[in-house]
């Protein structure tokens, strides 16, 4: 599967805090301070699966499409694309004069070998482009090349697919399907060279939440030329984000996931939107006990998810299944009214938490202290980041706390993590209905007979009862009083784009930097 | 009268295009608004259909692309309200899944509601042959670019409007102007009606009635002239002889002092010849002077008056009356002048005649006195003379001063009192009348 997760690790809280801040020096131009969680796992798009090095692949690098923030898609290096009438091929053509940030210009065949390195055996996002004709042959090895990519002279290519899959092009303008220059070795990723609007210049790692990346604005760049000349990353956790935040030392904190009540909001702007995601208890039901239903489906009407809510997040947007509100296959349905029941099992569960959170000892209490009421064994584990992260990917939870984002704007990235043939399904769900009506889904082409398909695989998924869902979040984007231009986008933070963000200079300098 | 012409089309130059571009105005106005609520609303309705399907499959990705879109081609905001919530909007992300709130409108025209800055339309979507969906549409138009627009067309239609009625008014006033231009002759042909030195051009007009007023007013002035000729000779005739009238009635006394002094001459002694003699030269240069004064008066007016001494003008008027007068009565004759000069600016032979018929009149008119008296009281010198005579009466006094009267020494107007009530204006006074302290009459001729 291919979530997001907002959060980072709670582990270094300490040191992060008791850490002495360096100086990043003087920049000429005008410079914004982005305040991030945490730094990029990685900084090659095929193996991103953590918001922060999403955020920074849309930075750095430059796919052929992109997504506007109001979920259009727009051309980003393809000059234009055509689709073919069975809906299964795509042809680009490329800007004639894009360029890499060293200069080199972006031909077909870098396009095709980027794409080539999505269905690689090394990439962690093989399954979103797996419908490309000849990427199972690739990754298993049994292909030198990939049947479906082609380029067909220096400025065109073209991608033909297993089967017609209408979100495809969503996919394209997500944050790892990103061109990259044809020579790439070990290094290039210390210092990457993309096309994006910013252009890597450092990375300075101190630990996993504190560090800084410095870029600086790419003057080459085809699309809308930014007036940030120096973008720092500043990874800090919430805590001291806030607190560099209120000093005028960040100007942005959107990538956190703020309720909008802390008190640097009466100093800032708070510009806030609804997010497609849905905060969730995921339920492993390859682990006991909650490979058993019934133990599942008790569980989860033992949350009593409306309170968690209200207590933490009261302007987030009640849960009625895993699909957020706005998406298809979003259930519209009556909030059920919580009801106590007795545990049908005493069996030790243990759910992984985010230690990330401002408040995640009063989150985990709260849910702890209602499950243990109802007789249910249950301990919330809080966990740091990279532990949390390894242990979901290994599937070896018996259940954790995230927040599901998505990549491209289509229930299709979500509604895949249920089947079994997917190696990220992080339920361990085996339908077979499921797996035949999300086949079935992804091959509509007609959007609304889609959308209905949808809404009966998410009435099954619920049905399973593997995932508790707590919320839809709404994002509180907080940002300086000088800053200017910062457009939400609903599907991510990591969407938004820095290119139209500007900095009024004269407000900084008549505040001091302070907010 | 091209101003007049002008100053009468002022509204027409200046309130017809304002009426006019107003009234565009509102209708053009009005168009536009129902044109582009009924083409938002037409837009919406044909995609009604489809945005019914998206709302119940919670498509909100999609839902977006479509307002966006829309709203970006037709510079509207566009808000899908299901439930009460905003699920999509064209405007601002921060709005969706928040409790829309229905603007208040200032006023509401055929369905459709008007704030100050929007055009508001509420549309419920509904899809043919499926489901009821609570769902709304609400269009915000901005007013302000079509007020601009509505403001434009009115400004060029004032404009043009305007530059096409000063045209029309300016071809009117020249028109009218032409038109009157007959008009205008005649006028200066009825103003040269005074002038008679001149016979006017006779020019056609080309309209038959003023040429016929022209033709009449040609014969009038002719006939004028004619008629001010007779009226010139007729009353050249009544000059001379009320001139010659006023003169034999002026030669009256000093011809009759000159019949008494050769009387006296016959009969006097040789010791009074000589003075009498100087008297008789002294009386016919009056005469003379008085024939040459009334040959004068025909056509001039006196000459510029010096100043002299009227004491010796007072006095030989005295004499000369009081010589011609026939003294049955035994009349004393007293006379009060101030030893010193009194310079009056006056014409001496006008102005001995005047004070000779006002001493005769008294010598006549008294009993047995009569007082000759001059007085300067500051810059009026008042020549006074009175009788002990019955007086006049008030109602006489004016028939006296206006030559109403029946003399007494000829069968004609008593010319005495209005000759020298007339010689007193020419020299800037007056004759007052008033009761002698005598017990008569008192003429005060005032000077000055």
């Amino acid at each position: 599967m291919r979530t997001k997760f907002v959060f980072m690790a709670f582990l270094l809280f300490a040191l992060g805090c008791s850490k002495k801040q360096e100086s990043l020096g003087h920049f000429n131009g005008v410079t914004y301070s982005k305040g991030v969680y945490s730094l990029p796992e990685t900084l090659d798009p095929i193996k991103m699966t953590d918001t922060a090095s999403l955020l920074v692949s849309n930075l750095i690098y430059a796919g052929l499409l992109k997504i506007s923030p109001d979920l259009h898609l727009k051309a980003d290096l393809a000059e234009s694309w055509a689709a073919s009438e069975d809906g299964k091929t795509y042809t680009f053509t490329l800007k004639q004069n894009a360029k890499f940030h060293d200069g080199t210009a972006i031909t077909a065949l870098a396009v095709v070998q980027s794409l080539t390195r999505t269905v690689s055996e090394r990439s962690t996002v093989y399954n979103y482009y797996d419908c490309i004709k000849g990427a199972d042959e690739y990754h298993s090895g049994k292909a030198d090349h990939v049947s479906g990519l082609k380029a067909l002279s220096d400025h065109l290519v073209s991608i033909e697919l297993k089967y017609p899959f209408p979100p495809f092009l969503s996919v394209l303008a997500g944050a790892t399907a990103k061109i990259l220059p044809q020579k790439i070795d070990a290094e290039f990723f210390k210092s990457p060279i993309g096309s994006g609007p910013f252009q890597f210049v450092s990375l300075k790692r101190d630990s996993a939440e504190h560090g800084e990346m410095i870029l600086k604005r790419f003057d080459g760049y085809l699309g809308t030329k930014p007036t940030i000349e120096n973008l720092i990353l500043k990874a800090r956790i919430e805590k001291d984000a806030i607190a560099e935040a209120s000093k005028g030392e960040i100007d942005d904190l959107a990538s956190y996931p703020l309720p909008g009540s802390e008190p640097v909001f009466k100093s800032g702007q708070d510009i806030t939107a609804p997010i497609a995601a849905t905060w969730i208890i995921g339920l492993n039901a390859r682990k006991a006990p909650f490979n058993n239903i019934k133990i599942r489906q008790a569980f989860k009407a033992a949350v009593d998810s409306e309170a968690f809510r209200k207590a933490f997040y009261p302007d987030a947007v009640a849960a009625t299944s895993y699909i957020p509100n706005g998406l298809q296959g979003y259930l519209e349905k009556e909030v059920p009214v919580f009801k106590s029941a007795h545990a049908i099992t005493k069996a030790k569960i243990e759910i992984a938490f985010p230690a990330v959170l401002s408040h995640e000892k009063e989150m985990r209490e709260f849910l702890e202290k209602n499950l243990r009421a109802q007789g249910w064994n249950v301990v919330f584990k809080p966990m740091n980041w990279d532990d949390l992260m390894a242990a979901y990917n290994k599937k070896s939870l018996q259940g954790f706390l995230l927040s599901m984002n998505m990549d491209y704007p289509d229930t299709e990235f979500l509604v895949r993590n249920f089947e079994s043939t997917n190696p990220d399904n992080f339920s361990g769900l085996k339908n077979k209905e499921i797996d035949q009506l999300i086949q079935s889904a992804r091959a509509t082409e007609e959007r609304g007979k889609r959308g209905g398909l949808y809404q009966s695989i998410i009435s099954k998924i619920e049905d399973q009862a593997v995932t508790v869902n707590l919320f839809y979040p709404r994002s509180h984007n907080w940002v300086s009083r000088c800053v200017k231009g910062l457009v939400p986008n609903i599907l991510a933070d990591y969407y938004i784009d820095y290119s139209t963000v500007e900095v009024d200079q004269d407000c900084k300098n008549q505040t001091g930097g302070k907010t | 009268m091209a101003r007049y012409i002008h100053d009468k089309l002022k509204l027409y130059r200046i309130g017809l295009p304002l009426a006019l571009s107003i009234a565009a105005g509102l209708t053009i106005g009005a168009s536009v608004f129902a044109l582009r609520a009924k083409s938002d609303l037409q837009l919406i309705n044909s995609i009604s259909g489809h945005l019914s399907s998206l709302v119940e499959t919670h498509d909100r990705p999609e839902m977006l692309k479509i307002l966006k879109s829309i709203a970006n081609s037709r510079g509207v905001t566009l808000r899908v309200i299901h439930r009460g919530k905003i699920v999509a909007s064209s405007a601002q992300g921060s709005e969706l899944d928040s409790v829309f709130e229905h603007p208040k409108p200032i006023f509401a025209v055929a369905g459709h509601e008007f704030t100050t800055q929007e055009m508001i339309s509420m549309l419920g979507i509904a899809r043919i042959d499926g489901p009821k969906v609570d769902s709304m549409i609400e269009i915000s138009t901005p007013i302000h670019p079509l007020l601009f627009f509505c403001l434009i067309v009115v400004l060029g239609i004032l404009l043009l409007s305007f530059v096409s009625s000063q045209f029309y008014a300016n071809q009117i006033t020249r028109t009218i102007r032409e038109a009157l231009q007959p008009v205008e002759d005649l006028e200066k042909l009825v103003q040269g009606l005074t002038h008679f030195d001149t016979d006017p051009a006779y020019n056609s007009t080309g309209i038959r009635e003023l040429d016929n007023i022209q033709g009449v007013i040609i014969e009038t002035k002719r006939s004028l002239s004619d008629a001010t000729d007779r009226l010139a000779q007729s009353k050249a005739k009544e000059l001379v002889a009320d001139t010659y009238g006023k003169l034999i009635h002026d030669l009256y006394t000093p011809v009759a002092a000159l019949k008494e002094s050769i009387k006296r001459v016959q009969a006097s002694d040789s010791e009074n010849l000589k003075t009498l003699n100087e008297k008789m030269v002294r009386l016919a240069t009056q005469v003379f002077n008085q024939v040459t004064t009334a040959n004068a008066s025909l056509g001039h007016e006196p000459k510029i008056l010096d100043h002299k001494d009227i004491r010796i003008c007072v006095t030989e008027a005295s004499d000369q009356a009081f010589m011609a007068f026939k003294n049955d009565k035994g009349v004393v004759v007293n006379h009060k002048i101030p030893n010193a000069p009194i310079l009056v600016p006056h014409d001496p032979e006008y102005l001995k005649r005047a004070i000779t018929n006002l001493v005769s009149n008294a010598l006549r008119a008294c009993r047995k006195v009569v007082e000759i008296e001059i007085e300067k009281k500051n810059a009026t010198v008042t020549v006074r003379v009175s009788d002990d005579g019955k007086g006049i009466q008030p109602e006489e006094l004016t028939l006296l001063l206006h030559g109403r009267t029946q003399s007494q020494n000829a069968d004609r107007p008593g010319f005495g009192l209005p000759s020298a009530n007339h010689i007193a204006r020419l020299h800037g006074g007056r004759i007052v009348y008033s009761d002698s302290i005598l017990g008569g009459a008192c003429f005060e001729m005032r000077l000055g």
